[in-house]
């Protein structure tokens, strides 16, 4: 089919669409009430967008608007009222049909069933039982000198032959008829429509492939028009058809014909009563005329009767936001301009041409007064043609605004809320660009303030507010910006939940939350990943966060703040450019080839010389981060990204080297380290704009011996790009990158500079998720360096108690044993019957060594004692141990083979010398045998043989040993793995057996907290027990861990909390 | 189909070599031929990218019309030169190792590809024109020009 002819269709009918909306909750508003000439406009467009598409051979959109059309001639008939129902099944309706009008090409897989149900069932419930099978009904039509049949929907016939109509068959050719007449179908269409309407029309294909003419020169067009010009005057309406290719099909119901008989169905009358109908018809049905009359008067974008109608540019379906890209649809290519515009466009093409002539004069006459005078004008007409170009693309807001009533509408319905949408500013203008963008961000908002926002009615009450909950949406000028504010007088945003919530989440520390302001903890929900479960609401989430209404918003240069007052409501203001397509941006230089990067997104300038490169740049983890003053920000080496250099990676260290080739000293290097943009930009620009970049390589080296970085940001997010050098700032013109560089997110478009040549525009936040760092995170990377020494901590960190033994033999033990620590004197200690004691509390404390048990010097001999007071078994037992104890928290392994042996679990560095790990439920069970004899008796008691198996996971070799040792020894089967991947395994073969789980939080593969979250999740294991041991369990990690489906955190060495736990358990 | 409406028309095919091989596309969708003047590479790009450049004011893609064809890659050389070509909207630049002439070929004369040839490749030729011992493969741009938005 022929693609123009497509695209204006689609465009005609989103023209349709675009105010369908509005003028359906018109309708909905003043109910019985209701304004026949909306009415009939709306029926109007559903009529032409079924034409159009049964001409294109759209079915599904044709089936569509047919049911929409049967609901809203009942409605014009006034067999049904616009109730909220109605309304819904409606709106949803022309909804889906603007879909598939927007992907015409798709629209064929679209489904549409619900939707032609619902409006099924909305009619038939309005309709006597007796003609309830006419909604359903198909008549088939034969066309004169035509096989087959036409069938087409009995309410359809039934409509025409009530209003008097006749049904002809037009027989028309497209070629003849229309092309050649240098009309298109749709003009034909259109004409048509003034006078009737088009019931079906038919591409006889069959008349293509015959004989009868030369091939390709007919191809015809079947119409089926219906029209209440009677027989002997039709053909006056077709100039080009010849009357007997206009065949009667059907004639109007004689009752009809009775002029009383309309008036008294209270049936629609003709659409378009023709003028030359006469006037007894149009006197004859007085009671129903006048909205025919004035149906017929009012043009298609006629005036609205009510103030919400929105304007009609662009339908709201267009502005979805850059997704909507990947389905081109034909008609976001088009754009209206005010007529004025483009005459004024005419005028400066004019002026320039003019201009170019005289420049060519002045240089042949190499006349230097002349060519000054030429370059001024030149200079002038193209800075206002630039200006009037912009202006084309400015679109008002309103058309983004168009929406919101329809979505507070469709929301407060859903829940039962009761909202004023106040809109203001609707003809504030904006790029289109920025429109476009706006569009995703901004519903997501409102949305937002209707469920989240505003409260219940009740709720509303009770805190002395008005029941009805106020929505403001405000777009407004300030100082070159635009300002778009959304508000509501809702429940407002509780700073302390919002940080209450980003901590449970890990996303943030309590200490870093300390630090922040109210505004700043407000500020946290736009934070990745903070999906508080008010916002995995079905109605506001739709799967998008409020980071991703930031992310969404950086992208368009905007940026957005939020004033919040906890019961008094919230204002979200997002503060815009006015236009995208040009924008001052910095040149600099990589290698020898040239980026732009955004004004807008640049922070400052820096240059390191290389002999601070050590002092300000580090490398944590894989990564380099930029010292500047009180921040750490990540660094890229932006030729890196580009693939332009390959990494130097020091092989001494491992480390990433910093480019140090050509080690110049720089002499024009200054002395600070930090430059103004202007200083930068003039420090390092003798060589901008060469015409010939492959001799520039001088500036490679000198540009090599210092760095210079830009401090960039998104927004969200602030990083360092290592550049190769700074050129001018220039006001650059965006201009898009063809298809098959559109999915490059580093880039935002590409610029002809002033030589001629084309620089690459950098997408800052794209360049960023290229090398791998994450949305958000400027204070972002910190975050996220602090959550890995956090991770750190969990995973290694022991704290112990070290003491010495004899011959001054470190020991440690775990502190988390330790109760408190006693220092006696060797005469305190009392011997009675091979068993220390001493006096403690008023009881007698047994005092162990470990020399009584393992081959070490004894302890005995110094004079400076302590004693370390622990519980075993519930018992308090004292270990001596000799002065000085300290506490250590240290990261070093443990080994847990070489100096191992009873009472002694292995040994560690600590502090460079070799430290033993006293074992102390070791030591006790070997010198108190009767003590743990009855534990594990009652453990095996409490267990029922082998069949209680826990599933340990920990990879560490020393604490799975230890932990393994104390679940047997309590009685346990015990099944261990060294990660949580292997546990899982471990646990799937041993379903029935496995009753609870211990696992470490820090793991390869799969740690801890995925690993109780794999429990929870399948059916088979989502009940069981789940007991984390780490080494020291703070809030939030047993917050994050029990959101994961933990039940309890233990510390790795405490063996009879440890053991309670488990047993606990595995009795419930 | 088509090709039945023009049984007894010219087709008009510019010609030009890649590699060692003579092809030609409907002139029609050629704009205009230009040197291959000054690219900026784009780092990243699909690999048959070479980079784009500014033909008067509009920011073109240059194609290496022999990779995005799966035939090697062009050698840039004094000969090399963009076709220009509008195609689906966009204005692409393939980048050739030279173009020969613009010639009316009988439709009558062009054939049906070589069974012989890979069905990628078959797919991506309208037909085959052969005079003596010259031999132009007539490019189908729907094919040889198509790009996958998903492809990386």
């Amino acid at each position: 089919m022929d693609d123009d002819l497509l695209i204006e269709f689609v465009n005609e009918s989103r023209e349709h669409l675009a105010t369908i909306e509005a003028d359906l909750l018109s309708i909905e508003e003043s109910g019985a009430d209701m304004d026949e000439v909306l009415v009939n406009k709306v029926f109007r467009a559903a009529h032409s967008i079924k034409g159009g598409s049964g001409f294109f051979g759209l079915t599904r959109v044709k089936e569509l608007a047919h049911k929409a059309e049967t609901v809203l001639d009942m409605l014009r008939s006034r067999k049904m009222i616009a109730n909220a129902e109605v309304t819904n099944v409606l709106l949803a309706a022309f909804d889906r049909l603007r879909d598939m009008v927007n992907h015409a090409a798709e629209s064929e897989q679209m489904e549409i069933a619900d939707l032609v149900t619902g409006l099924t069932q909305l009619a038939s419930s309005y309709l006597p039982a007796a003609q309830k099978p006419a909604l359903e009904a198909q008549a088939a039509l034969t066309a004169p000198g035509m096989s087959g049949t036409v069938l087409i929907p009995q309410t359809d016939l039934d409509r025409i032959r009530r209003c008097g109509q006749y049904l002809y068959w037009v027989d028309c050719d497209l070629v003849h008829d229309i092309e050649r007449q240098g009309k298109t179908v749709l003009s034909l269409f259109h004409d048509l429509t003034t006078q009737g309407e088009i019931v079906d029309c038919v591409i006889d294909y069959d008349a293509v492939g015959t004989l009868d003419g030369p091939v390709g020169n007919r191809l015809p067009l079947r119409l089926l028009y219906a029209t209440v010009v009677i027989p002997d005057r039709i053909s006056g309406l077709f100039d080009t058809i010849p009357r007997e290719r206009i065949h009667l099909a059907v004639e109007p119901s004689p009752a009809a014909a009775v002029p009383s008989a309309g008036a008294e169905e209270k049936g629609p009358a003709p659409r378009r009563a023709p003028r030359k109908k006469g006037p007894a018809k149009a006197a004859a049905a007085p009671a129903e005329e006048p909205p025919a009359e004035a149906a017929a008067a009012a043009p298609p974008e006629g005036p609205e009767p009510k103030p919400s109608a929105a304007p009609a540019a662009p339908p709201p379906a267009a502005l979805k936001g850059p997704e909507s890209a990947t389905h081109p649809a034909p008609a976001d290519e088009t754009l209206r301009v005010h007529v004025g515009l483009l005459e004024t466009l005419m005028n400066l093409a004019g002026e320039l041409v003019l201009s170019r002539n005289q420049l060519r004069a002045a240089v042949l006459q190499n006349n230097p007064q002349s060519l000054a005078a030429a370059d001024q004008r030149i200079h002038q007409v193209t800075g206002e043609l630039q200006d009037v170009i912009m202006q084309t693309r400015l679109q008002p807001i309103g058309n983004v605004f168009a929406k919101f009533p329809r979505v507070v509408r469709d929301l407060s319905m859903t829940l039962g809320k009761e909202i004023q949408l106040d809109i203001q500013g609707r003809e504030v203008a904006l790029d289109k660009t920025l429109i476009e963008g706006l569009s995703d961000p901004l519903t997501h908002m409102v949305r937002n303030a209707v469920d989240h926002g505003i409260e219940s009615a009740e709720e509303r009450i009770r805190a002395g507010k008005r029941p009805a909950g106020a929505v403001r949406i405000e777009a407004r000028h300030e100082a070159g910006q635009v300002v778009v504010e959304i508000a509501d007088d809702g429940k407002g945003i509780d700073p302390g939940k919002v940080a209450a919530a980003a901590i449970s989440k890990g996303l943030i520390t309590a200490e870093k939350v300390q630090g922040l302001s109210d505004r700043d903890r407000q500020a946290l929900i736009f934070l990745p990943g903070l999906s508080t479960a008010r916002q995995v609401s079905d109605i506001s989430g739709r799967g998008v966060g409020m980071d991703v209404v930031k992310t969404n918003l950086d992208r368009l240069g905007g940026q957005v703040e939020i004033v919040s007052e906890v019961g008094r409501g919230s204002l979200f203001r997002i503060k815009l450019p006015l236009t995208l397509a040009i924008i001052p941006s910095l040149l600099v230089s990589v290698e020898e080839e040239r980026f732009a990067i955004p004004q807008a997104n640049i922070e400052e300038l820096l240059r390191i010389r290389s002999e601070e490169v050590k002092h300000r740049i580090e490398v944590v983890g894989d990564t380099e981060v930029l010292l500047l003053r009180e921040r750490i920000l990540p660094l890229i080496r932006f030729s890196d990204l580009l693939g332009l250099i390959p990494s130097y990676i020091d092989p001494a260290t491992g480390r990433r080297a910093p480019d140090r080739r050509g080690n110049l000293a720089d002499p024009r290097s200054p002395r600070r380290a930090l430059l103004s943009q202007a200083g930068a930009a003039s420090d390092s620009q003798p060589q901008k704009h060469e015409p010939d970049r492959r001799q520039s390589s001088g500036r490679r080296e000198s540009a090599a011996s210092v760095l210079e970085i830009a401090v960039v940001t998104t927004g969200t997010m602030s990083y360092g790009l290592v550049v190769g050098s700074f050129h001018d700032t220039e006001e650059i013109v965006v201009k898009p990158l063809g298809r098959r560089l559109k999915h490059l997110r580093e880039y935002s478009g590409a610029t002809i500079l002033g030589d001629g040549t084309v620089a690459l525009i950098l997408d800052i936040a794209g360049v960023a998720a290229k090398a791998g760092l994450t949305s958000m995170a400027g204070s972002a990377r910190a975050t996220q360096l602090a959550a890995r020494a956090e991770d750190e901590r969990l995973q290694d960190v022991l704290s112990l108690l070290t003491f010495h033994n004899g011959s001054g033999l470190p020991c440690a033990l775990s502190l988390d044993l330790v109760q408190r620590i006693e220092r006696i004197a060797p005469e305190q200690i009392e011997r009675l019957g091979g068993r220390r004691t001493m006096r403690y509390r008023g009881g007698s404390l047994p005092l162990v060594a470990l020399s009584d048990c393992a081959r070490v010097p004894s302890v005995e001999e110094f004079r400076d004692l302590a004693v370390l007071v622990t519980s075993v078994n519930g018992r308090e037992i004292g270990l001596l141990g000799a002065m000085p104890v300290d506490t250590v928290e240290t990261r070093a392994a443990i080994d847990a083979i070489t100096h191992c042996q009873p009472g002694i679990a292995g040994s560690a560095q600590i502090h460079n010398r070799t430290t033993l790990m006293v074992d102390l439920f070791e030591l006790v069970d070997v010198l108190h045998p009767e003590w743990s004899e009855k534990q594990s008796s009652a453990g095996k008691a409490a267990g029922s043989g082998e069949s209680r198996a826990v599933l340990l996971a920990e990879d560490s070799d020393f604490f799975r040993g230890q932990v393994k040792r104390f679940l047997e020894e309590g009685g346990f089967t015990v099944l261990d793995a060294p990660d949580g991947e292997a546990a899982w395994e471990l646990l799937l073969k041993n379903l029935s057996k496995v009753e609870v789980v211990v696992t470490d939080i820090e793991m390869p593969r799969l740690n801890g907290l995925e690993l109780a979250a794999r429990i929870r999740a399948d059916q088979r294991t989502s009940r069981l027990p789940v007991i984390a041991v780490t080494s020291l369990a703070g809030e939030e990690d047993a917050a994050k861990g029990r959101s994961a489906g933990i039940d309890d955190y233990q510390i790795k060495l405490d063996r009879d909390r440890l053991l309670a736990s488990v047993r606990s358990y595995m009795s419930a | 189909m088509e090709c039945k409406d023009e049984v007894s028309e010219d087709l008009l095919v510019t010609t030009f070599q890649l590699g060692e091989a003579a092809f030609g596309i409907e002139a029609r969708l050629v704009q205009e031929v230009v040197k291959v003047g000054d690219i900026t590479p784009v780092h990243n790009a699909p690999e048959e990218v070479v980079g784009i450049r500014n033909l008067r004011g509009r920011i073109v893609t240059v194609v290496d019309l022999a990779a995005a064809l799966g035939l090697g890659a062009v050698a840039q050389a004094a000969e090399s030169r963009l076709l220009i070509v509008e195609w689906q909207g966009e204005t692409v630049g393939f980048l050739v190792d030279a173009v020969h002439e613009a010639v009316a070929l009988p439709s009558a004369q062009i054939q049906v590809p070589p069974a012989s040839l890979s069905e990628a490749r078959r797919q991506k030729l309208r037909g085959i024109w052969r005079e003596e011992s010259r031999l132009v493969a007539i490019l189908e741009p729907r094919t040889a020009f198509s790009w996958e938005e998903s492809q990386e």
